[in-house]
């Protein structure tokens, strides 16, 4: 069955890929021609929909990022430090789209570009803990210190996490609370959040056959000029 | 084959066999007819198919060695071709890319109890310049849980003729009394097995024949001995073989040295 | 048996690393300047309403404390690495855990030690009434030097031995401790305006959770921050 799949890769994901397309217009269709307006907002409310999808592919990618390391660290095998490195960057790309609309958001809201609410606040402490793990990452050659110590940064960032949104939380004296949504929003919202963690994988997917094609490559020319082909072939993950 | 490897094929020294004759449940016919029938071939350490890439570059290559307990190796070769990595790789300082390295029939040299049995000198001496060679000592008897740890050191320090520098702190010594401390912090728990990285480059003529005297003691107590030298002649007096690296391989396995019962004869 | 032997080692690390800074400074004086620099500046900025000022001096503080703590966490490892002890250090018998928890109790006490210098400093330079409870005042700082000290280790550990190591220290570990800060610098605000209350108490179980949670993760992962 793997080897099928392995044989087909390029058309499967070519057919993955249209459909996660087709999914994602259909809920941007949805929000902007199905979804109610919003009585208060108006139109500038549909942002919230992009907003929390975002937002959670954001948490999604440094909770997975996590894992994967985890993984890396138990098993050492590269391939799933591409597979950490990977969620990391889509989810680091979620989180920095989570601000600019957060952010846009806020503007139309509160009349202010910027405002110190916990899931901003925690999104703004996210984005600089990936940042500062893929800092330390490109200042390291070695593939497999690399790996080690992003991996260790990735585990430590994830526990992070939840301390850092109870802690931006009660700094602003928010309780949680259930907004009141008209249930065609709500579905809409769903529909959105499904379509963008589809996207959020096929990215992730796409990003990891990159990164182990780019090792591969590297491995093989490092092979070449060593002219020691029998070690290194072992080494290239599948 | 390189010029290395031609010259030593001149000497009729023998090319390290395949891994097939290296690797397996027993010693193979060469090792131990090299040291003669009297040296128990129980293997202290055995690296098997150890590679260790770094920046993509391999620095070990397809490493095969196996060390009995008693014997005395050294390994040669010009630099870079990773004798310290191997020595490293060995006592598990750095994790192999690829394959294995089993301490005292033990899957690895990161357990505690493998560790305590091992003492290493590496490239930098590991010693702490504002404490006193005592405390230095004392520091390093403690970590690895020396009961009598004040007078194990003070005997170290007069076998070495180093009481008088007992109380001075490190940094204010020469390089080559360093070095003997740092050869002492190794034995101050009485290892089974020393690994010692260019042990007599900052030693001087006293100092090199202190160390000859520590090495046939050691063998002759028969405890196992790894070191690493540019010294030829100090590699051939001491060692029971030499083993030549690379660019990161075994290029050839010399044999040499005394033979270990030899030496116990004459202790 | 082994508790005894763990223990033991424990402490003759902890020793070796004060014998060593006692004999020869190098982590405590670039730590109490650049806190007291930090104090000055940030006090003169405290010329304020008395109840605006009780509102941001515990931020400030904690602010000044935890930068100035970085430079300890910093010297953790490198300073292993320059004298040429690391690989030595990692082949000592001893579980990583214990090197892990030695060198959180030697972050520990420095920040302690800085504590004790710029908390006086502060409150003489911003008359701002910090003194008149001690007790709930050492109960924060206890709380939040573990959980910072805890989280910089591990960092330190990972970081001494880049290459362009500069300012990453401070840049990886500022945003892993924003919850202690943010505890750290509420409950101050609190205590200083008097109200150690339910809202205080939950600000303490943030600082002992994130302390403890960070602990035990840093126990856990140190066997990959000690490798080569």
């Amino acid at each position: 069955m793997s080897t099928v799949l392995s044989q087909h890769r390029p058309t499967v994901m070519k057919a993955a890929g249209i459909v996660i397309a087709s999914l994602v217009l259909a809920s941007t269709w949805a929000i902007f021609f199905v979804a109610p307006t919003e009585v208060t907002m108006g139109d500038v409310q549909r942002i919230i929909y992009f907003h929390v999808s975002v937002a959670w592919c954001g948490l999604a990618g440094c909770l997975a990022m996590g894992c994967c390391a985890a993984m890396f660290l138990a098993r050492r095998r590269l391939t799933w430090d591409h597979w950490s490195q990977a969620a990391g960057e889509v989810g680091w790309l979620c989180a920095t789209l989570t601000l600019l609309t957060g952010s846009a958001w806020a503007h139309e809201a509160w009349g202010t570009w910027w405002t110190w609410e916990p899931r901003l606040t925690s999104s703004l402490v996210l984005w600089i803990i990936y940042a500062g793990i893929f800092l330390v990452r490109s200042s390291i050659e070695d593939p497999q210190s690399r790996a080690r110590i992003g991996g260790v940064l990735a585990v430590v960032g994830m526990a992070d996490v939840p301390l850092v949104f109870m802690a931006t939380r009660w700094f602003r004296g928010v309780h949680p609370v259930s907004p009141e949504m008209d249930p065609v929003m709500k579905w809409v919202l769903l529909a959105s959040v499904v379509s963008f963690t589809a996207l959020f994988t096929y990215l992730t997917v796409l990003r990891r056959r990159q990164l182990d094609l780019s090792e591969s490559i590297a491995q093989r020319e490092m092979s070449a000029w060593s002219a020691d082909a029998p070690a290194l072939r072992r080494l290239v993950p599948h | 084959m390189t010029s290395s490897q031609s010259v030593l094929a001149s000497r009729n020294l023998v090319l390290p066999m395949s891994r097939d004759l290296m690797s397996g449940p027993d010693l193979p016919g060469i090792l131990t007819a090299r040291r003669g029938p009297h040296v128990e071939a129980r293997r202290a350490v055995e690296a098997v198919g150890v590679t260790v890439v770094y920046e993509r570059v391999p620095v070990l290559r397809d490493i095969d060695l196996a060390i009995a307990t008693g014997e005395t190796v050294a390994l040669m070769g010009p630099n870079g071709a990773g004798k310290s990595t191997l020595l490293k790789s060995l006592v598990g300082a750095v994790r192999p890319t690829t394959g294995c390295v089993r301490w005292f029939e033990n899957p690895s040299p990161r357990r505690i109890r493998t560790r305590r049995r091992i003492g290493v000198v590496g490239e930098e001496m590991g010693l702490y310049a504002e404490l006193t060679v005592t405390e230095n000592l004392r520091f390093a008897g403690r970590m690895f849980g020396v009961s009598t740890v004040s007078d194990r050191v003070a005997s170290l320090l007069v076998e070495c003729g180093l009481k008088a520098q007992a109380d001075r702190p490190v940094g204010q010594l020469s390089l080559g009394t360093r070095q003997r401390v740092a050869i002492l912090r190794a034995l101050v728990h009485e290892p089974q097995f020393l690994v010692l990285d260019e042990p007599s480059c900052n030693l001087d003529e006293e100092g090199r024949s202190w160390l000859e005297g520590l090495f046939r003691r050691w063998r002759s107590s028969g405890r196992t001995l790894c070191f690493a030298s540019h010294d030829a002649t100090e590699c051939r007096t001491l060692a029971d073989r030499i083993v030549h690296l690379e660019a990161g391989r075994i290029v050839a396995i010399e044999p040499c040295g005394c033979p270990v019962d030899e030496l116990r004869r004459s202790a | 048996m082994q508790a005894r032997e763990t223990a033991n080692s424990l402490w003759w690390l902890i020793h070796k690393d004060l014998i060593r800074e006692v004999r020869t400074p190098q982590v405590w004086p670039g730590m109490m300047l650049l806190g007291l620099v930090l104090v000055f500046l940030l006090a003169t900025q405290l010329d304020l309403p008395l109840e605006q000022k009780g509102r941001v001096a515990g931020g400030l503080l904690w602010l000044a404390i935890f930068f100035a703590g970085t430079i300890a966490c910093d010297r953790s490892f490198s300073s292993e690495r320059d004298a040429g002890c690391w690989l030595t250090l990692s082949l000592y018998p001893i579980p990583p855990s214990v090197l892990f928890l030695a060198k959180l109790i030697v972050n520990f006490i420095a920040l302690v030690a800085l504590e004790i210098v710029l908390i006086p400093l502060f409150v003489a330079l911003s008359d701002v009434s910090l003194a008149s409870r001690p007790g709930p005042l050492i109960l924060i700082a206890a709380l939040g030097n573990v959980g910072f000290a805890a989280v910089g280790t591990v960092v330190s550990g990972l970081t001494c031995g880049l290459r362009h190591r500069g300012g990453l220290l401070a840049l990886i570990l500022l945003p892993l401790v924003i919850p202690v800060i943010f505890g750290t610098a509420e409950a101050t605000r609190l205590l200083v305006m008097g109200q150690t209350d339910l809202q205080w108490g939950r600000w303490i179980q943030l600082l002992a959770v994130f302390a403890f949670v960070f602990t035990v993760i840093g126990a856990l992962v140190f066997e990959f921050v000690v490798e080569d």
